[in-house]
């Protein structure tokens, strides 16, 4: 069927002719002159902007297909030729649960007018025609009940028959970073809530929306930890490495969302009005440097963090004596001791002495170890042994430093 | 240059692109899922005729969608979107049983094709919401998806694009499944 590219002559001929006749010519809700859309099930015409609502009724009241673009089965061409917008509407007015409530066909809304007990009607005897029967009243009667009562009971799929307004504002093209996160905290929302639904039951029932498929599912990494947002204080607490990287990591994504947007704003528009490969590359080569200079700006950011978080955190966990030792395999660290001992926030006075030695004996030891330590999670401990084997005397303060420990 | 420094940032920070082509039988919902997921409002839309192509940011995965027009007349202009795919979104109205073998005749089409056989299937039951909407289990029985799917990773999700469910849950399976590295460029 779809590999035709035009939809075969006679129906397009017969329709033609059928348009020509019971006000077919105009559309049959707003009144739009040549309407290529119709729905074989009511036999009608329709133009393409009502042809969105009667989509958006489903497929079990309005079937929309294309006058042009689509095949039509037989039966539905003769559906059409025994329709037709003038009876229908006709029928409408006339209908008995119309009539006894007061609408008229120009008085209600599309969704009012299609998902009705008179369109329901309306098809039954259409098909009746069609098909050369007797007309039975009340056989689509239990059908229609539980759609009515359905609609009224979730308020949340009544944006269905949301009007033509809505479309009518175009849509926003570029996405800002707060549409993301709306997005994101939308989708979780809506995680959460699937999650606690019933899984026996079918999502038209209020049942859990659960798919499957030929391969298992990687689980998805878990809650808070992921790279995406931003590092909390809390988060600092437990785990300062983590956090930074965290917060790094955050950072950069902000920044690659800066990019990202300076190549949709710039770039993008300008490779797709000038195919010329010239201009499109000289766009992106700024693009590019923006791009790079903003990522050494976070970088710069991410060091100065790391500056800032890392003698708060030490100070929180060990006091203050501790508060250097992070630094003593890093040689470029080494004048933070030196100016350690006349810290006035450092040791208490008995055991300044020792401190001042300390640091000089860390100095040393972190000067002659060129090569930067690798970052141990128990810092204090490893300063110490770092310093043990660079003489005897070190080892010897490394005694009294321990006697310090205990009782401080 | 600037493709490979933009790789190289995409590699450091985990970031990923994926071109996704998003296909079914007309008024299936495949423009509804599309403004759903780019705008997180339920629009009236009309049918497409042509394509609409947005990029959604979930996550870290940037995705490239084309939602291509499902009209008869329109269909065999399909394969010349399917270069450089790397998920096809095949959207079924669960609503409509009849014309489901029209559908499994489409896809079958769609996924025999040399250019798609790398791409990952993701199937949307859409339409969930309507009372008698047929379950997902029912709809992939009807598409036989576990034969002429067995060269494919497929998944088929339950969906409703007018309240969004299960939208998010298909494109968090498709970043998850996406080969790392063939970004088609």
């Amino acid at each position: 069927m779809s590999k035709m590219w035009e939809v075969d002559p006679e129906t397009r001929s017969k329709l033609l002719e059928i348009q020509k006749t019971r006000e077919n010519k105009t559309c049959v809700d707003c009144g739009a002159p040549s309407p290529q859309w119709i729905s074989p099930k009511f036999g009608i015409f329709f133009c393409l902007a009502c042809s969105g609502i009667h989509r958006s009724l489903g497929v079990h009241i309005s079937f929309v297909r294309s006058a042009t673009m689509d095949a039509l089965k037989t039966g539905e061409v003769r559906r059409m030729e025994l329709g037709g917008n003038r009876p229908w509407k006709d029928f409408f007015t006339e209908h008995a649960s119309n009539k006894t409530s007061g609408r008229d066909f120009e008085g209600c809304t599309i969704s009012e007018r299609y998902d009705s007990e008179a369109g329901e009607e309306w098809k039954e005897r259409l098909t009746a025609k069609v098909e050369g029967t007797e007309y039975v009243p009340g056989t689509s009667k239990p059908a229609r009940a539980p759609v009515a009562k359905k609609s009224a009971e979730t308020p949340t799929t009544s944006g269905r028959n949301t009007p033509l307004s809505k479309v009518a504002s175009p849509p926003q093209r570029t996405a800002s970073p707060a549409q993301k996160e709306r997005n994101e905290a939308y989708f979780a929302r809506m995680g959460n809530a699937n999650a606690s639904r019933p899984e026996d039951l079918a999502p038209a029932q209020g049942g859990k929306y659960a798919g499957f498929g030929s391969s298992p599912t990687t689980a998805s990494n878990g809650g808070g930890a992921s790279s995406g947002s931003v590092p909390s204080a809390d988060d600092f607490q437990k785990d300062p490495v983590a956090a930074l990287t965290k917060g790094f990591g955050w950072l950069s994504s902000t920044v690659s969302k800066q990019v990202g947007n300076v190549n949709k704003a710039y770039i993008q528009p300008g490779v797709k009005s000038l195919q010329d490969g010239e201009l499109a590359a000289q766009a992106q080569r700024f693009g590019t440097q923006l791009g790079s200079s903003v990522q050494q700006g976070t970088k710069g950011l991410g060091q100065t963090l790391t500056k800032f978080i890392d003698p708060d955190d030490q100070g929180h966990a060990a006091g203050p004596a501790m508060s250097g030792t992070r630094g003593s395999g890093k040689p470029e660290k080494a004048d933070f001791w030196d100016s350690f001992g006349a810290d006035p926030a450092g040791p208490p006075k008995e055991k300044k002495e020792f401190w001042d030695d300390f640091a000089a004996v860390g100095e040393q030891a972190a000067h002659q170890q060129q090569k930067a330590q690798p970052a141990a999670s128990s810092i204090g401990t490893s300063a110490m042994k770092n310093t043990s084997p660079s003489g005897a005397t070190a080892a010897g303060r490394k005694e009294e430093g321990d006697g310090g420990w205990k009782d401080w | 240059m600037g493709g490979s420094i933009s790789k190289m940032m995409a590699k450091i920070f985990g970031s990923k692109e994926m071109r996704l082509l998003m296909l079914g039988l007309d008024a299936a919902g495949k423009t509804t899922i599309l403004y759903k997921l780019k705008l997180d409002t339920d629009v009236t839309t009309i049918p497409t005729v042509g394509f609409n192509v947005e990029t959604v940011t979930y996550k870290n995965t940037k995705f490239n969608v084309w939602d291509v027009g499902g009209q008869d007349k329109i269909r065999p202009l399909w394969r010349h979107y399917f270069s450089g795919t790397q998920g096809l979104i095949f959207v079924i109205d669960s609503s409509d049983p009849t014309r489901l073998d029209e559908a499994k005749n489409e896809l079958a089409r769609i996924i025999q094709d040399r250019e798609m056989k790398d791409a990952l299937l993701l199937v949307f039951a859409n339409k969930q919401d309507i009372p008698g909407a047929m379950s997902p289990r029912a709809v992939s029985d009807a598409l036989h998806l576990d034969t002429m799917a067995k060269n494919h990773t497929w998944k088929v999700e339950p969906s409703c694009a007018t309240t969004g469910e299960g939208i998010f849950e298909g494109l968090a399976w498709l970043s998850q499944n996406v080969k790392l590295g063939d970004t088609g460029k």
